[in-house]
C-alpha cells in the first residue's frame, strides 16, 4: 500500500504551530509513551505534511516554515531538529488578528495578502486548521470562506464562532466537507483536568459551590487575552465547557488571568474548589498545574487532523459530533467526558457515523 | 490630657467601613492590650478610642444623606459586620466624582449623576472641624485624589493617602503640604498580612540566604468593587507601579517580576486569595521553586494600619512636624517617598513615637 500522507494547511504560525511541525519530526523517531493514540484509523503522526502556512508577520512571512515556527514572538522551545521542506509562510488576512496589546509584539509584513482560496488548491492540503490568535473572528472568516472555495475540511483551533455557526455548518454540510471545532482543547490542559475533578467529586457526591483556575502563561495568546473582549469570549468558552460537567449551577470562574513573558511557553494554572460534603462538611482543594502550552494543544491536534481526514475519507460533511465533544471546549453538542472518549473511538474504528 | 483626633474620610467604601467598625469593636481595649492589627492599643499618647469621625464623602446614592454608621453597611460595600455602630451623627456627603468612577463602575457604585450636586471639600473640612483626611477612593483616582488633597491644603488638613495615586511620594505635592505646615503620610497603604509584605520578606529571605532569584510572580484575585474596578487595565498603572516597585526594590538586582491584581472573581467577595511563586538557583545552579497561597478577609486587612497612621499624623500635628512622615510612610504604606526594610520600619516607627526621630 502507497503511504498515506495527511496534506495540512495551517493559518497562523505560532507556538501551536510550532509544537504541530516538530511532533511531525519527533515523531517518526519513536517516542510513543505519550501519546492518546500513537496510530490513529492506521495514520501515524508523521504522516501529517504540512503543505501551506498563512502568518502576517514579517519575520515569518516568506521564510520557510522550518525556520518561521521558531522565529519570535514564538517562544515554543525547540524539542528537534526540522528539515526544510520548501514550504513557505504566505501572508494572510491581518483584519483583527492583533489586538492592542499583541500590536507592540507582531511585526506585521508589508508583503500583500494572497488568495488564499487559490494557495490552498494549489498546495493540495486536504483540510486547513485554523491556529490564529484568539478573537481573530474576521479573519477566521476569511479562512472559512477560502477553505469552502478550495473544497478542504476544517479544523478550528480557537474559540471564534465557527462550527457553532449555523450558515457555516450549512456551507460545509452542502459541500460534503468535515468541519472540527470550536476551541482545542490541550491534551493535559485545564479545562479537561478541572471537568474531570469535578465529575469525581460529583460521582462521590461532593457538592461542589464556587471553583475557579486561574492560568497565567507567557505565550502570545496570554498577551492576547489582556484584552477585556477576547478575555471574556475565551472565558465563556471555558467556563461553559466546565459548567457542563455538573449536573447543577455552580460558580465557575476559568481562563488565563495574566501574561509573564519570562514563562514562555510554559502555562501554571491555580485551582481551586469549595464544596459541601457528607453532614455539611466542607471540602476545599488546591492545585498548581504546570504544562507547556504549545505542545498540550498540538497533542490534541494531531489527533484531530487524524480524525478530519478519516472523515473526509468516508465522506462525512458537517460537524464530526463525537469528535468534536472529545477534543475541543466548544462543540456543536457536548458529551461528558467519558461518553465523548467511547464515541471518538467508535468514530475512528467505524462503529459509528459521527 | 490627650485631645480628640477628628478624622473626615474621603471614600466610604469597605475599607472604611473596617475601620469604622474598629473603633468601636476595640473602644474599651486595656492600654496593654494585644489588638491584632494594631501597633499599640494607645498608640504614643492616643487610644483608639480618642478618633472620632466628622465628615465622610462618597458618590454612591445608597449612602448620601445617610448616617455613616448606617452607610458602612450600604451595597456595594462588602466588609463583613463584626460590630454594632450607634448612630454617629454624621451625615455622608456628596463628593467630587471627577475619575473617581470608571465609566464601567458607575453602576456597581450606584453614582449620583451631577458632578455639580459636590460639597465644597474644604469648606466641609474647615466647618466640621476635621484635622486629618483619610483617602479611600478607588484605585484610579488621579484627579479626585488630586481636588481632595488640594482640599486638605486648602482647609489645613492632614493628608493619609491611602490609594496608589501619588501625592506624599511625589516632591512636588510633597512641598506643597511642607510650605503649608502640614503633616502628610501615604501612598497606597500595606495591609497587616497582604500579598506585598509577605512576597517582600520573601524575596528578602531569599537574597538573604543567596538564592538568585531567576523570576517571580504574585497574581491576586478578589470578588469586591476594587477588584471590579480595577479589571480596567489603565486604572491600574499606579498600582502595578506601586506594588512592583515594593517587591523589586528589596533586590539589588533585576528579576523578571509581574504583580497585580490580576482578576476580578464576584463569587470570591471580600475574600482576596494571592499566588506567590518564585524559581531561584541555590548552590550549583539547582532550583529552588517557591509557591504560596495567602487568602484573606480584604477589607479589614489595612483598617488597623490606617488608625495607626491616623495616630501617627495627630503626633506629628502636635509636634507641629510638616510635609512627609518618613518612618509611618515607609512601615504602612507600598509606595513611600523612601522604603526602609520592613523589620527596620517598625522600630522606626517605635522611635518616632518616642520622639527620637524627626518624621
Amino acid at each position: 500500500m502507497a503511504h498515506n500522507t495527511i496534506k495540512v494547511a495551517v493559518a497562523g504560525v505560532g507556538n501551536l504551530t510550532s509544537a504541530l511541525i516538530q511532533a511531525i519530526e519527533y515523531y517518526r523517531e519513536g517516542h510513543e509513551d505519550e501519546l492518546m493514540h500513537p496510530r490513529l484509523a492506521g495514520f501515524v503522526i508523521s504522516d501529517i505534511e504540512v503543505v501551506a502556512a498563512f502568518d502576517i508577520d514579517s519575520r515569518k512571512v516568506g521564510h520557510d516554515l522550518s525556520e518561521a515556527v521558531f522565529a519570535a514572538p514564538n517562544n515554543k522551545v525547540q524539542v528537534v531538529n526540522v528539515p526544510k521542506r520548501g514550504v513557505i509562510v504566505k501572508m494572510g488576512p491581518v483584519l483583527d488578528g492583533i489586538s492592542e496589546y499583541t500590536e507592540d509584539v507582531i511585526d506585521v509584513s508589508d508583503e500583500e495578502p494572497v488568495n488564499l482560496a487559490e494557495e490552498l488548491e494549489q498546495s493540495g492540503a486536504e483540510l486547513l486548521v485554523l491556529n490564529t490568535p484568539s478573537g481573530s473572528q474576521k479573519a477566521n472568516n476569511a479562512y472559512v470562506k477560502a477553505a469552502l472555495e478550495a473544497g478542504i475540511g476544517l479544523i478550528n483551533s480557537t474559540p471564534s464562532q465557527v462550527v457553532r455557526d449555523n450558515k457555516v455548518v450549512r456551507e460545509f454540510s452542502a459541500k460534503g466537507l468535515p468541519i472540527l471545532g470550536d476551541d482545542l482543547q490541550s491534551q493535559a490542559g485545564g479545562t479537561v483536568f478541572h471537568k474531570g475533578v469535578l465529575e469525581v467529586l460529583h460521582e462521590q457526591g461532593i457538592k461542589v459551590k464556587d471553583t475557579y483556575q486561574l492560568d497565567v502563561s507567557g505565550g502570545l495568546e496570554g498577551l492576547t487575552t489582556l484584552d477585556y473582549d477576547r478575555r471574556t469570549l475565551k472565558r465563556s468558552t471555558k467556563e461553559n465547557s466546565i459548567k457542563r460537567s455538573l449536573p447543577y449551577e455552580t460558580n465557575v470562574a476559568a481562563g488565563t488571568t495574566d501574561y509573564l513573558d519570562f514563562l514562555g511557553s510554559r502555562r501554571i494554572g491555580h485551582y481551586w474548589i469549595k464544596g459541601k460534603g457528607f453532614l455539611g462538611h466542607q471540602v476545599k482543594i488546591d492545585i498548581t498545574m504546570q504544562t507547556d502550552d504549545g505542545s498540550n494543544g498540538a497533542a490534541a491536534l494531531v489527533d484531530a487532523i487524524r480524525a478530519c481526514k478519516v472523515a473526509l475519507a468516508r465522506g462525512i460533511a458537517g460537524p464530526v459530533k463525537t469528535v468534536c465533544a472529545h477534543l475541543f471546549k466548544a462543540p456543536p453538542s457536548y458529551l461528558s467526558r467519558t461518553d465523548a472518549i467511547e464515541g471518538f473511538d467508535e468514530f475512528i474504528s467505524g462503529e459509528r457515523q459521527s | 490630657m490627650t485631645r480628640r483626633i477628628k478624622v473626615a474620610i474621603a471614600g466610604l467604601g469597605s475599607c472604611a467601613s473596617a475601620i469604622i467598625q474598629g473603633l468601636h469593636y476595640y473602644k474599651d481595649a486595656a492600654d496593654d492590650e494585644v489588638i491584632p492589627g494594631l501597633m499599640h492599643a494607645r498608640f504614643g499618647p492616643y487610644h483608639i478610642s480618642d478618633i472620632d469621625i466628622v465628615a465622610a464623602f462618597d458618590v454612591n446614592t445608597n449612602k448620601i444623606g445617610k448616617d455613616v454608621s448606617e452607610a458602612i453597611f450600604a451595597a456595594p460595600n462588602k466588609t463583613r459586620k463584626f460590630a454594632e455602630v450607634p448612630n454617629m451623627g454624621v451625615e455622608v456627603l456628596p463628593g467630587p466624582i471627577l475619575d473617581g468612577v470608571a465609566p464601567h463602575m458607575r453602576e456597581s457604585f450606584f453614582c449620583y449623576k451631577n458632578d455639580d450636586d459636590a460639597v465644597d471639600v474644604a469648606h466641609v473640612l474647615k466647618e466640621t472641624g476635621a484635622e486629618i483626611l483619610v483617602n479611600f477612593l478607588p484605585v484610579g483616582s488621579d484627579k479626585a485624589t488630586k481636588a481632595y488633597a488640594q482640599a486638605a491644603l486648602d482647609a489645613g488638613v492632614a493628608l493619609a493617602n491611602g490609594i496608589p495615586s501619588f501625592i506624599v511620594s511625589d516632591p512636588e505635592w510633597a512641598k506643597k503640604f511642607e510650605d503649608a505646615g502640614i503633616p502628610c503620610a501615604g501612598d497606597d497603604i500595606k495591609s497587616q498580612l497582604g500579598a506585598t509584605i509577605l512576597h517582600r520578606v520573601l524575596m528578602q529571605l531569599m537574597h538573604d540566604r543567596g538564592i538568585h532569584v531567576k523570576e517571580t510572580y504574585q497574581l491576586n484575585v478578589g470578588g469586591n468593587t476594587d477588584f471590579e474596578n480595577m479589571k480596567q487595565e489603565g486604572r491600574l498603572t499606579t498600582k502595578r507601579i506601586s506594588k512592583t516597585q515594593a517587591v523589586t526594590s528589596v533586590l539589588p538586582y533585576d528579576v523578571p517580576t509581574r504583580i497585580g491584581p490580576s482578576d476580578y472573581v464576584p463569587f470570591l467577595g471580600d475574600e482576596k486569595v494571592c499566588y506567590l511563586h518564585a524559581i531561584g538557583h541555590n548552590f550549583g545552579e539547582n532550583p529552588v521553586n517557591v509557591n504560596l497561597k495567602l487568602s484573606v478577609q480584604d477589607s479589614p486587612n489595612s483598617a488597623g494600619v490606617m488608625i495607626d497612621v491616623i495616630r501617627a499624623l495627630a503626633i506629628a500635628q502636635d509636634r507641629g512636624l510638616k510635609g512627609p512622615m518618613f518612618s509611618i510612610s515607609a512601615y504602612s504604606f507600598k509606595h513611600p517617598p523612601k522604603q526602609i526594610p520592613d523589620f527596620e520600619g517598625k522600630e522606626v516607627v517605635e522611635k518616632f513615637i518616642r520622639g527620637e526621630v524627626d518624621a
